[in-house]
């Protein structure tokens, strides 16, 4: 009983810290909420059956790895690999839509995710690891099976392509939208 | 061959913290030659970049749907029929709990949200959208951090680099707006609710100010703080308990006609060579910043004096972190003096710093050498400037949170000056169950890690929470003095799974409430009086009790496990504040001194004057001058005010 209690509090904390960065990060490769929330579910499920002793230290990257593996699964048994974004793009402004005057930074936000949603999928992924999880290259690798070199180069392109759309709102000092 | 190209991958690796140590000095060697003025600001540009991503992912994971009751219950259920129906309804009524607390807060507008630590970021069930404030992860967006929100954090996380400034040449320390608690009304508040907190840092960090010929910054001071420095004469706990709790009340010293009302809690104290077994792991801080004699150099004399006081019980291991992070000292039994002492003198500092790697790794390498049952801890030795990476505060904070959960406690001790930052440390230690204090001398470092080494380094109890419920009957308004950014709902008060402070072995924890007796006049801020709730008068059933409040107290013990209850009634027995034990009336000084630094709408009759002599009254047995030095601070205080006005 005391230990399933301790067990139960421990899963619950790790529900609690990680569920919306989860589903955040489900629901980007799988297109809709319903399907994300299934997937977590079932992630967190498995916590009972797992050795806390052989994940402690490492329960984010345990997490991200399972729920990839769940997602991969939802993909491959539907027969398609490549996901729907329609519901997260409906949810941000398109890139460019405003006038050119000072932005809110909402909707400079919101330019940031519309414009990381034009990335190829591999590039999304790495970098929603780092910017949300703050992972290593060398953990990024381990959940994704990416080598760590590729993750480098993944995560600097996505930079690169990042720095050059929104280098007008980046620059010290100069306000305003695209030229 | 000496040009870096701005699209060169390696300035993304080295923004990111990810080049190793050499390849990150010959960079920045590199950074600083006048022809690469384009990739030292490509690194600029990618730290925005990099702040604008977190920013952006952190707000759309806060706004993500969380899975929702049935989901939940499903979860907690699927363990099996029998246990599964009684886990399901402990979940969901920490859930719903939780849920009541966020439209509470919302609704009522008491402002728990302007106040750190107010609603983890599951809670935000109020709605879907959810505002900034509310959705932000730990709730620890105050007003300060929302104005710096986004490109401002950019600033920030960009400004670090090569071009820091000395010391001298630029303050960037960094303190949280702080709002002083207002009194409440009984009537509307019966129940006072918050985390208790050992820290000390603040009065160290006050008199690092004062010494230098400067007031403080409203900021930096934290009145519980500040009385938490000193040692109070309280009863050792009797029977099991991990701590005695002593309450009284007397005259408040800067408004005669209001009482103060004290709570004094004691730790047991263990005796140091009774102490549970130690795997310490020490995250240093080396990057350049730390390069002033009173940062790394005092540094190593503080870590000395702890690591002597180890043995073959204890495992030492030691982790850097400055534009790379590494292991510079695996898990080491503590008897290996020569060993230990000797990695501990080839630190050297140099490098942009990157906390959020390093500190991943302490917990790697604490957690790969757990000891159950004991003394598990990452101690964190910094000036708190994070700057290179993804190091906004928030991941910080949510890393160090869901690191402390694998049973890893935390210790952070503050160094130096200039570019102190004082918010992010107390911040880290708040959510990572564990202490936080600020080191300026040898002196301070010796009552943090030597007289007070087991309160320290030996927790004995963990989320301890203080609910007081005030009897109307008796009590119209009370202010709790200090605590500002540790209160709790009323509801956390009995929710195990809301974190609050600990308990070190022998450390005690004071805190003061202002009350204003009924009777005495006393004009609130101004709620309309209530239509259908019975007026303070005829709060009948309390009406024959002496009580004035009832002082309740739940706490976990180190390892976890249900929380248990320790309740007391308090009378006013109408003690004046001469015949008050001197602890009050120092403690009372403390109070005093800090709100006129603060200059509190709420210091009432209070002088430099006043405080000087309180504290002379109550000087006592001081063996280690804190007292006296503490009436040093308060004459120079008065000095720097009478020069201000």
């Amino acid at each position: 009983m005391a230990r399933e209690s301790v067990k139960h509090r421990w899963i619950m904390d790790l529900v609690r810290s990680y569920q919306r960065p989860l589903i955040a990060y489900a629901r980007a490769r799988l297109g809709d909420l319903e399907r994300a929330h299934e997937v977590v579910q079932s992630t967190f499920q498995k916590l009972w059956e797992a050795d806390r002793a052989r994940i402690e230290g490492h329960v984010a990257r345990w997490l991200y790895t399972v729920c990839r593996n769940e997602v991969t699964d939802v993909l491959r048994k539907e027969g398609r690999m490549t996901p729907v974004e329609a519901d997260r793009l409906a949810a941000v402004p398109h890139p460019g839509d405003g006038p050119d005057e000072r932005l809110q930074q909402k909707e400079r936000l919101g330019r940031v995710l519309a414009l990381v949603a034009r990335l190829p999928e591999r590039q999304q992924e790495v970098l929603r690891l780092r910017f949300q999880e703050g992972f290593s290259y060398r953990e990024i690798a381990q959940v994704t099976g990416v080598s760590q070199s590729n993750v480098g180069f993944l995560l600097h392109t996505a930079i690169r392509t990042l720095r050059d759309k929104l280098r007008p709102v980046l620059r010290p000092g100069v306000e305003g939208g695209e030229p | 061959m000496n040009k870096v190209e701005a699209d060169e991958r390696r300035l993304t690796d080295y923004a990111m913290g990810e080049l190793d140590a050499p390849a990150a000095e010959e960079l920045e060697q590199l950074l600083q030659r006048p022809e690469n003025a384009d990739a030292r600001d490509a690194v600029e540009e990618i730290r925005r970049v990099a702040a604008l991503l977190s920013t952006a992912y952190r707000e759309e994971v806060a706004r993500t749907p969380d899975l929702g009751q049935a989901r939940l219950e499903r979860l907690a259920g699927s363990r099996g029929p029998a246990k599964g129906r009684w886990w399901s309804r402990r979940l969901v009524l920490a859930w719903s709990a939780a849920a009541v607390v966020v439209a509470g807060a919302g609704l009522l507008g008491y402002g728990y949200l302007e106040r750190e630590r107010s609603a983890p970021r599951t809670d935000n069930l109020a709605g879907g959208e959810g505002d900034i404030e509310q959705a932000v992860p730990g709730g620890m967006y105050s007003h300060k951090n929302l104005k710096s929100f986004g490109l401002a954090t950019a600033a920030d996380t960009g400004a670090a680099l090569n071009t820091r400034p000395r010391d001298a040449a630029m303050n960037t320390e960094s303190y949280d707006y702080v709002r002083g608690n207002d009194f409440l009304e009984v009537v509307h508040n019966p129940l006072s609710t918050f985390s208790i907190d050992v820290d000390s840092a603040s009065y160290a960090n006050v008199r690092r100010f004062l010494r230098s010929g400067c007031l403080p910054p409203a900021g930096a001071v934290r009145i519980e703080e500040m009385i938490n420095y000193f040692d109070y004469r309280y009863p050792q706990p009797s029977g099991d308990r991990p701590f005695s709790v002593t309450a009284d009340v007397a005259e408040a010293p800067w408004n005669p006609g209001h009482r103060l009302a004290r709570i004094g809690i004691k730790g047991r104290e263990i005796p140091w060579d009774e102490r549970s077994p130690g795997n310490l792991v020490f995250l240093i801080d080396v990057s350049g910043s730390m390069e002033s004699p009173n940062k790394l150099p005092l540094l190593k004399k503080a870590l000395r004096l702890l690591l002597e006081r180890l043995d073959e019980r204890d495992r030492v291991a030691m982790v850097v972190y400055a534009g790379a992070s590494g292991l510079v000292l695996d898990s080491t039994p503590g008897n290996e003096q020569g060993k230990i002492l000797a990695a501990l003198e080839r630190l050297r500092a140099g490098g942009s710093t990157h906390g959020s790697a390093g500190i991943r790794l302490a917990y790697e390498v604490a957690a790969r050498n757990l000891i159950r049952g004991g003394n598990n801890r990452v101690i964190l030795a910094t000036d708190g400037d994070f700057n290179v990476g993804v190091t906004d505060q928030g991941s910080l904070v949510r890393l160090i949170e869901r690191q402390a959960a694998g049973g890893v406690f935390l210790t952070v001790l503050g160094f130096g000056m200039g570019n102190y930052k004082d918010s992010t440390l107390e911040k880290l230690a708040d959510h990572g169950n564990g202490n936080y204090a600020y080191i300026d001398s040898l002196r301070e470092a010796r009552k943090v890690l030597v007289r007070q080494a087991g309160g320290t380094m030996m927790t004995i109890a963990k989320d301890v929470k203080i609910q007081v419920e005030f009897n109307p009957a008796r009590v119209q308004a009370y202010r709790l003095i200090g605590y500002e950014n540790r209160l709790l709902a009323a509801e956390d008060f009995n929710d195990d799974t809301k974190d609050a402070g600990e308990i070190g072995s022998g450390h005690t924890v004071t805190a003061l409430y202002e009350v204003v007796p009924v009777g005495v006049c006393f004009h609130g801020r101004g709620v309309d009086p209530l239509k259908y709730q019975r007026p303070a008068r005829a709060a009948a059933p309390a009406e024959g009790s002496d009580e004035i409040m009832t002082v309740k107290i739940r706490y976990q013990e180190p390892d976890g496990g249900t929380s248990r209850l320790i309740e007391r009634p308090v009378v006013d027995s109408g003690g004046s504040l001469r015949s008050a034990d001197p602890d009050f009336r120092f403690a009372a000084a403390v109070a005093a001194f800090g709100m006129l630094l603060r200059d509190s709408q709420f210091k009432g009759k209070a002088t430099f004057g006043l405080v000087e002599d309180l504290a002379a009254s109550a000087r006592g047995r001081d063996p280690h001058g804190y007292r006296a030095e503490f009436e040093e601070l308060v004459e120079r205080a008065a000095s720097l005010w009478r020069q201000r006005r």
